[in-house]
């Protein structure tokens, strides 16, 4: 029936069929297509809405000259030209310092957070107390502990304090005021706030790690380390991984801390992406230009959902 | 068996498929009629405003003040209570006074606006650039800018956001002994209007440490640059006292600093017709001697990642800087919070060089956004704010912070005998910081956006450039923002 009410006449209008048949759809959409898209309309509204249309508009800004309020003009790649071709626009030194701050700021999460999920792991004495405090630093806001670490390195904060006080040096330390050593300084901060998000991801695998491979290696003769090389690590691959990629996403768009402590400076030396993609659109006021260099990390940001999704669907 | 089956007209899946349907539409209808009431706000407010801004002699007047002469006492009576509810809030910001006397004084007046005409006005004291820039041009983008700002009023003014105030503030700059020329000439666009009705004349003066510096100067300020290069290093002890807090970092008051001492120098920023003008030759010995006081390390090394406008008064008011050039919102808040190194505080014009020494003025004012919501409520708050009582109120409870925008008000013993007397003698003789051009829209995206010239002297002190070719790329730098502003 559905068949037959699917035919046309293209002798009678001359016209080609254009629209599938029924049957076709069905096939295609399965046959409860209607409603089923019916009731995933609301979801795919929603996802249009909040990513999908924000996403293209980034991506239309990035090819228009536009200012707060105004209609944009179109300039195609003269925004993403601007950045490799104008000396003041620093976005080499940003995409440098973005790919620094990021891969040394993992690398330190890394050791520090498997070393304190090892130690929490343990039978400790206030073992919950212990884990509770360790992942403050990740509980609290980030604009705050940053102030706190600000306080914690100005001239006039503790630190600076005890050198003053003891005649340790001729000088401060401007750990944030010092081109030379504010971005190891941001790095340690990073460090900081993010471990315990590592930590709590390595103590969740390494709860996960079956009790009888440790105790057949032990009978085997393992030591502790050999324990830790060859059953806990090779357990954790999949944790590391997954925490890696998004540690690597959250790090690299990290603006707050940033912005909070240096502000990209002094002399542009913490400068990153994402603090010059914010700091052209909304103090500069150029709304392309910071949308243009938000649009180079895409690619990067492609590659790592890729294969972060791939990982969590293979664990699935 | 299915629901027909058992009787029912219709089966599950309609049953479900027409709810569905039926929520949607309701849901559709909801969002529809909220959109509708939103638009019927939206069209409300540019009306108001259209009506208001072309013509604001005549729209800010409530019922009975038409015709009305405007002398202080004429005006003083003339805003009649408003019974009428105005919904939302009306919004007031403007840049933090570092003391909450000063803030409370600016926005109590606002609201016993508020309370005189049942309109509910909120103000938010604001720290300084690039702050509240930011937070304007998220405002603007949601499409809720605050009813009043006062900040980054020639940007807005040239980008249409913010209206003409000229008739308002004619109505009042012959009041009260008449405004100081500067509180006029600060806030006048380059194509006649008036942007922001004055409230205050802020003057830059140097507030320097009577104690430390005056012993070795016999209770003077440093007559000269090359005085403060000979006799800093004796003074100061670093790194616990620098001799001046300068500011040079990516924040607010790097370009007064600086801009003091290329006038000393016969220097400026911009020529008579608002062109960009730091290639001129003769600011090469304002940015030399700039760089001699920091090569002497007589200025704090952590400016130069001062991220905050704040710096140089923390600076000051903890008694690691010895001089700092700040508005007096220094001396307002020493004299809160620390009246003994207030009463060691001296303030006098920064320091001289060959041409001279001048400081920085500009009135303080607010403008109104003409897309704000209660716009047609603006200039009736306005013509509250200006009435000389008011704002004498406000000049009375912040002695010292402000000079008056009328004249009247700086008269007696504490503007004539104090040592704030120099605050009045600047607000005569001031120069803009776009001087001699008048205030220009491209200027703080060089300053505020930019920061052009904190990265010149950064070129100059730490990558040790030569001060013409730095100049050169300033230049070109401050001509982009020329050309994006300006020239069309």
């Amino acid at each position: 029936m559905a068949r037959a009410e699917a035919t046309y006449t293209p002798k009678a209008t001359g016209i080609l069929p254009v629209v599938p048949s029924r049957s076709i759809v069905r096939r295609l959409l399965g046959p409860d297509w209607r409603l089923g898209w019916l009731l995933v309309c609301p979801v795919f509204l929603i996802l249009m809405a909040l990513l999908v249309y924000p996403f293209l508009d980034a991506i239309l800004l990035s090819f228009q000259n536009r200012f707060i309020g105004k209609v944009g003009t179109w300039v195609g790649f003269g925004n993403y030209a601007d950045l490799f071709s104008n000396p003041n626009s620093h976005f080499a030194k940003a995409a440098l310092n973005t790919v620094v701050i990021t891969g040394s700021a993992i690398i330190g999460k890394f050791f520090i957070g498997t070393a304190m999920a090892c130690v929490l792991n343990q039978h400790i004495r206030l073992k919950n107390l212990w884990r509770g405090l360790m992942f403050l630093p990740w509980a609290v806001p980030a604009v705050v502990t940053a102030y706190a670490w600000r306080f914690m390195f100005d001239t006039s904060g503790p630190i600076n304090g005890l050198i003053a006080q003891f005649h340790l040096r001729d000088d401060y330390i401007y750990f944030f005021n010092d081109a030379q050593i504010a971005l190891p300084s941001l790095v340690l901060v990073i460090i900081w706030s993010g471990t315990p998000f590592w930590t709590m991801n390595i103590l969740a695998g390494m709860q996960a790690v079956p009790a009888e491979l440790y105790e057949a290696a032990e009978l085997d003769g393992a030591g502790t380390v050999q324990r830790f090389l060859y059953i806990t690590m090779p357990s954790l691959k999949h944790v590391f991984f997954v925490t890696a990629l998004l540690s690597t996403i959250w790090t690299s768009a990290n603006l707050v801390q940033i912005l909070v402590l240096t502000g990209g400076g002094p002399d542009y030396s913490t400068i990153t992406l994402p603090l010059l993609a914010y700091l052209t659109a909304i103090p500069g006021a150029r709304l392309g230009g910071g949308a243009a260099i938000a649009m180079t990390m895409l690619p990067a940001y492609l590659v790592l959902v890729y294969y972060l999704t791939r990982q969590m669907l293979k664990q699935e | 068996m299915d629901e027909r089956q058992r009787g029912l007209p219709f089966s599950r899946r309609q049953f479900l498929g027409g709810t569905l349907t039926l929520a949607s539409a309701s849901l559709l209808a909801a969002c529809g009629s909220g959109t509708g009431e939103t638009g019927a706000q939206a069209t409300t407010a540019p009306t108001g405003q259209a009506t208001a801004a072309p013509k604001p002699t005549t729209a800010p007047a409530p019922a009975g003040q038409t015709g009305v002469a405007p002398t202080t006492a004429a005006v003083a009576t003339t805003p009649q209570p408003d019974l009428t509810i105005v919904s939302g809030k009306f919004n007031v910001w403007f840049s933090a006074n570092w003391n909450t006397v000063t803030d409370e004084a600016v926005g109590n007046v606002f609201v016993d606006w508020g309370k005189q005409n049942n309109v509910k006005v909120e103000w938010q004291s604001i720290p300084g650039s690039p702050v509240i820039l930011q937070k304007e041009s998220a405002a603007l983008a949601a499409g809720q800018p605050p009813e009043l700002d006062n900040n980054n009023q020639t940007y807005w003014y040239t980008q249409g956001e913010m209206g003409d105030l000229t008739a308002t503030v004619n109505k009042f700059k012959g009041m009260a002994g008449g405004m100081y020329p500067i509180a006029l000439s600060s806030l006048t666009a380059q194509d006649g209007g008036i942007f922001a009705a004055p409230y205050a004349v802020d003057v830059w003066p140097a507030h320097w440490r009577m104690d430390l510096i005056g012993a070795k100067t016999g209770g003077r300020f440093f007559n000269s640059y090359d005085e403060l290069i000979e006799l800093g290093p004796q003074i100061q002890q670093p790194p616990k006292t620098y001799t001046y807090a300068y500011a040079v970092g990516h924040e607010g008051d790097h370009v007064n600093n600086l801009v003091s001492a290329l006038w000393a120098y016969g220097g400026r920023l911009a020529d008579e017709k608002g062109v960009p003008d730091i290639k001129n030759p003769a600011n090469k010995a304002g940015i030399d001697v700039v760089a001699r006081m920091w090569k002497a390390n007589l200025c704090a090394p952590d400016a130069w990642g001062a991220t905050v406008t704040s710096f140089n008064n923390e600076a000051y008011q903890k008694g690691r800087g010895l001089i700092a050039t700040n508005p007096a919102t220094i001396m307002g808040w020493l004299l809160v919070n620390d009246k003994e190194l207030g009463d060691k505080t001296g303030l006098s014009l920064p320091p001289k060089g060959p041409a001279g020494a001048f400081a920085e003025g500009g009135a303080i004012g607010f403008g109104y956004f003409k897309k704000a919501k209660l716009v047609d409520q603006s200039l009736k708050a306005l013509d509250f704010f200006m009435q000389p009582e008011n704002l004498l109120k406000i000049s009375k409870s912040v002695e010292g912070r402000f000079v008056p925008v009328y004249r009247d008000h700086a008269k007696g013993d504490f503007w004539e005998k104090s040592k704030f007397s120099a605050l009045a003698s600047i607000a005569e003789a001031g120069r803009i910081r776009n001087w001699p051009a008048p205030p220009q829209p491209w200027m703080s995206d060089v300053t505020d956006a930019k920061y052009t010239l904190s990265d010149m002297m950064n070129k100059v002190v730490r990558q040790n450039m030569a001060i013409e070719q730095a100049q050169d790329e300033a230049q070109k730098d401050m001509m982009d923002s020329y050309n994006k502003f300006v020239k069309k």
